[in-house]
C-alpha cells in the first residue's frame, strides 16, 4: 500500500483525472447557464427534465466524436496514465466505431476525473483547515456553513491534522486504483481493435518491405554507378596523357553512368516522397480493382496486353489484392524494361486465376535473344520475391522457350461457392 | 618482377577502368578478365595470374563461389583480392573465409588499389588489418565457441608471431619486434599457416580472431 504513494505514476495520474476534472468543471460552467435559462422557459417538469438532460449530455458526446480528441487523449494517456499504445502515435479517429469508442473513454474520463476532483477538493479544502486546528482558540469552529468541529485546546485536538493526513493518503490510493483501472481499459477503448491491429502491422511489414527494397535499389544503381564513374574516372586521369582515345571513352562511359544514377535517384527519391506508398497513413493503395486502368495505362503505351481473369477476385483479402496489384504493376514494368524490343512489338499475357488452391498470377512475354541475360533476376523480380514472401506464397521466373514467365501463387483461404 | 593480375567483374567498364589503372604502372599487368565468376577458373588456368581482382556480386557465379572454386582447383592458386562496392557488405567476409586475401572498395584512389595489389602479391603482410578486426567483430557472436588454438600446437615463437601479424605487421617488422631475423620470422609463419590449414596470412588472423586465440576487443 505504502510504496503506491511514493510511486511517481500515482501522481502522474491523478494530474489525468484533474485533467478530466477540470475539463468537468468547465462543462458545468456552460451547463449552469444553459439550464437557468431551461428553468426561465417555465415549461412542464417532464420537458425540463428532457432539455436539461440534453444540454448537459450533448457536449461531452458531440466533443467526444471529434477526431482529434482520440489524438489528444492518445498524448495524456500515454504521458500521464502511462500506457503504451500498439498504434503510436494514436493517430486521430479515423472510422465511426472509433468515434464512438473514444467518446465512450472520453465520458469515462470525465466522470472519473470528475469523482475525484471533487474529492480532491474537499479533502485539500477541509485537510487545510482541519490542519490548523490545533493551533487555534479553543471554542466551536465553522467548518462549511451548518457543519461545526470543536477546538478544545487539549492534545486530542491533534485527531484533527491526522485525520486530514489519513484522508490525503486514502485519497491518493483511491486515485491510483482508479488510475490503474483507467489504465487496464485505455487500450481496449482508445487503443486499435484487433482488425486495426492486423492492419497496423500490415501497414509496418509493407513499410519495411518497401524501405528494404529502396535500399537495395539505391545500392544497386546509385552505388554502382558511382563506383564505375570513380574508376572510371580514376583510369582515364592516369592514361590521359598516353592513351587519350581511352579517356574520351571513359569520360562517355562517366556521363552515360551519371545520367542513369540521376534517372535511378530521381525515382527512388521519388518513391521516398509519394504518399501513396505503404505507410502512408490515408491514401487507399490500389487493389485488383484498379487492374483495368493499369492495363489501359500499359496499354496506352503501345504495349499489347492480354489478361484472363477467373474466379471471383472481389473475395480476395484486401491485402492479397492490394499485393497482387503491384506484383502485377512491378512485372509488367519488368517485361516493358527487359524484352528488349520496342514497345510497339511487346505482347505480355497476363493470367489472374483465383480458386481453392489459392491465387495465381502469370505474366508472360516474348524476348529477343539478346535481352535473355538481363533476366536473371533485376531489382524487380527482388521486390515481387520480398512482397510474395511475406505473403508465404511462391515465385517461378525464368525462362520458357523464347518466352520470359512470371508467375507467382499466393496461398488464399477463399471459401469458393460450389 | 612483373605482377600478372586478372580481372573479375561482370561490368566491362569497371574492368576497363581497373585494367588502365593497373597496366599504368610498369611493374603490373592485367593479362586477362572475365565477365562472371564462371569464366574465372579458366582463364587463370590459361594466364597464370598472381593476383586475381574478383568482383563480389556477379550475376551467374558470384565472387565468393569463385573464389573457393579457385583455391580448390588450382595449385598453386593465385591470390584473391575481393572487390566489392560496400564496406558493410556482408559477402566481403564470406569470402575472406572462402580463402581471398583481401578486400578493397571499389572507390579506394587507383595509388591504394596498386599498393594492395602489391602486398597481397608480397603476402609479406596484411591487407588493412583494421578493416579485418572490424569485419571479425562484426560477424563473430558473442556466443561462439571461444575455443581458442590448443589443438594446433603453436609453438610459443608461432604464436608470439601470430599475434603481430593480426596486428598488420610485415616480416620484416616481426623479425624487428622480435630481434629476429627475417628468414626466420618467414619460417615460423610458414610453419603456423602449414599448422592452421590457412592459406595465407588473412586466414590465419580469421582463425586466430574467430577462436578467441587473440581477442576482438
Amino acid at each position: 500500500m505504502a510504496n503506491v504513494l511514493v510511486r511517481g505514476s500515482t501522481y502522474l495520474r491523478w494530474v489525468y483525472l484533474l485533467l478530466g476534472a477540470a475539463l468537468v468543471l468547465a462543462f458545468i460552467l456552460v451547463d449552469s447557464g444553459l439550464v437557468s435559462l431551461i428553468d426561465d422557459l417555465q415549461l412542464p417538469g417532464v420537458l425540463t427534465a428532457i432539455l436539461v438532460v440534453l444540454v448537459v449530455a450533448a457536449p461531452p458526446l458531440v466533443l467526444g466524436t471529434l477526431p482529434a480528441v482520440r489524438e489528444v487523449e492518445g498524448i495524456a494517456v500515454e504521458s500521464l496514465l502511462g500506457v503504451r499504445f500498439e498504434e503510436r502515435p494514436l493517430g486521430p479517429s479515423r472510422t465511426w466505431a472509433q468515434r464512438r469508442r473514444t467518446t465512450a473513454w472520453f465520458c469515462v474520463h470525465l466522470t472519473a476525473g470528475g469523482l475525484v476532483g471533487i474529492l480532491s477538493t474537499a479533502v485539500f479544502g477541509f485537510g487545510a483547515v482541519l490542519l490548523a486546528a490545533p493551533f487555534r482558540s479553543p471554542g466551536p469552529r465553522e467548518l462549511v456553513p451548518g457543519l461545526t468541529y470543536q477546538v478544545t485546546g487539549r492534545w486530542t485536538d491533534f485527531w484533527m491534522p491526522l485525520a486530514t493526513i489519513v484522508a490525503i493518503a486514502a485519497l491518493f490510493l483511491l486515485s491510483a486504483g482508479i488510475g490503474a483501472l483507467l489504465a487496464y481499459a485505455a487500450p481496449r477503448l482508445l487503443g486499435p481493435t484487433p482488425a486495426e491491429r492486423i492492419e497496423l502491422l500490415e501497414r509496418r511489414t509493407a513499410t519495411l518491405a518497401e524501405r528494404n527494397r529502396l535500399a537495395r535499389e539505391l545500392h544497386d544503381s546509385v552505388g554502382h554507378a558511382l563506383s564505375l564513374v570513380t574508376i572510371q574516372a580514376a583510369a582515364a586521369r592516369r592514361v590521359l596523357a598516353t592513351d587519350p582515345a581511352f579517356a574520351e571513352t571513359a569520360l562517355a562511359a562517366m556521363e552515360t553512368s551519371a545520367r542513369a544514377a540521376l534517372a535511378d535517384l530521381d525515382h527512388v527519391l521519388g518513391l521516398l516522397r509519394d504518399d501513396r506508398r505503404p505507410g502512408s497513413q490515408t491514401a487507399p493503395q490500389a487493389t485488383l480493382g484498379n487492374l483495368t486502368r493499369l492495363v489501359e495505362a500499359t496499354r496506352a503505351g503501345g504495349i499489347t496486353v492480354g489478361v484472363r481473369r477467373t474466379g471471383d477476385l472481389e473475395q480476395l483479402p484486401a491485402a492479397v489484392s492490394r499485393e497482387a496489384y503491384r506484383i502485377i504493376q512491378e512485372g509488367l514494368t519488368n517485361a516493358i524494361r527487359h524484352a528488349g524490343r520496342p514497345a510497339g512489338e511487346l505482347t505480355v499475357d497476363l493470367v489472374i486465376n483465383l480458386d481453392k488452391s489459392g491465387l495465381l498470377l502469370e505474366l508472360t512475354n516474348p524476348v529477343s535473344a539478346g535481352a535473355a541475360d538481363h533476366s536473371g533476376g533485376g531489382r524487380g523480380l527482388a521486390g515481387i520475391r520480398e512482397r510474395v514472401a511475406v505473403l508465404r506464397g511462391t515465385v517461378e521466373a525464368g525462362l520458357v522457350a523464347d518466352r520470359w514467365r512470371l508467375a507467382v501463387r499466393l496461398p488464399v483461404a477463399v471459401t469458393t461457392k460450389a | 618482377m612483373e605482377i600478372s593480375v586478372v580481372v573479375v567483374d561482370d561490368e566491362p567498364l569497371i574492368r576497363s577502368g581497373l585494367r588502365a589503372i593497373i597496366d599504368a604502372e610498369p611493374d603490373l599487368k592485367v593479362v586477362g578478365e572475365a565477365g562472371d565468376g564462371a569464366e574465372v577458373l579458366p582463364v587463370v588456368r590459361r594466364t597464370q595470374p598472381d593476383v586475381v581482382l574478383m568482383d563480389v556480386r556477379m550475376p551467374a557465379v558470384d565472387g565468393i563461389q569463385a573464389t573457393r572454386l579457385l583455391l580448390e582447383g588450382l595449385d598453386p592458386a593465385p591470390r584473391v583480392l575481393v572487390v566489392t562496392t560496400f564496406e558493410n557488405d556482408d559477402y566481403v567476409y564470406d569470402a575472406l573465409r572462402a580463402g581471398a586475401s583481401g578486400f578493397l572498395l571499389k572507390r579506394t584512389p587507383p595509388d591504394d588499389i596498386i599498393a594492395a595489389i602489391r602486398t597481397v602479391a608480397g603476402s609479406e603482410s596484411l591487407l588493412f588489418p583494421e578493416a579485418i578486426r572490424a569485419l571479425a567483430l562484426a560477424h563473430v557472436t558473442e556466443q561462439a565457441q571461444l575455443s581458442g588454438l590448443d589443438a594446433y600446437q603453436l609453438t610459443e615463437r608461432e604464436q608470439e608471431v601470430l599475434r603481430l601479424m593480426a596486428r598488420g605487421l610485415s616480416n620484416a617488422e616481426i623479425a624487428g619486434e622480435l630481434i629476429l631475423g627475417v628468414q626466420t620470422i618467414k619460417t615460423h609463419v610458414a610453419n603456423l599457416l602449414a599448422k592452421l590449414g590457412a592459406r595465407d596470412r588473412t586466414q590465419a588472423v580469421i582463425q586466430a580472431y574467430e577462436s578467441g586465440f587473440v581477442p576482438l576487443r
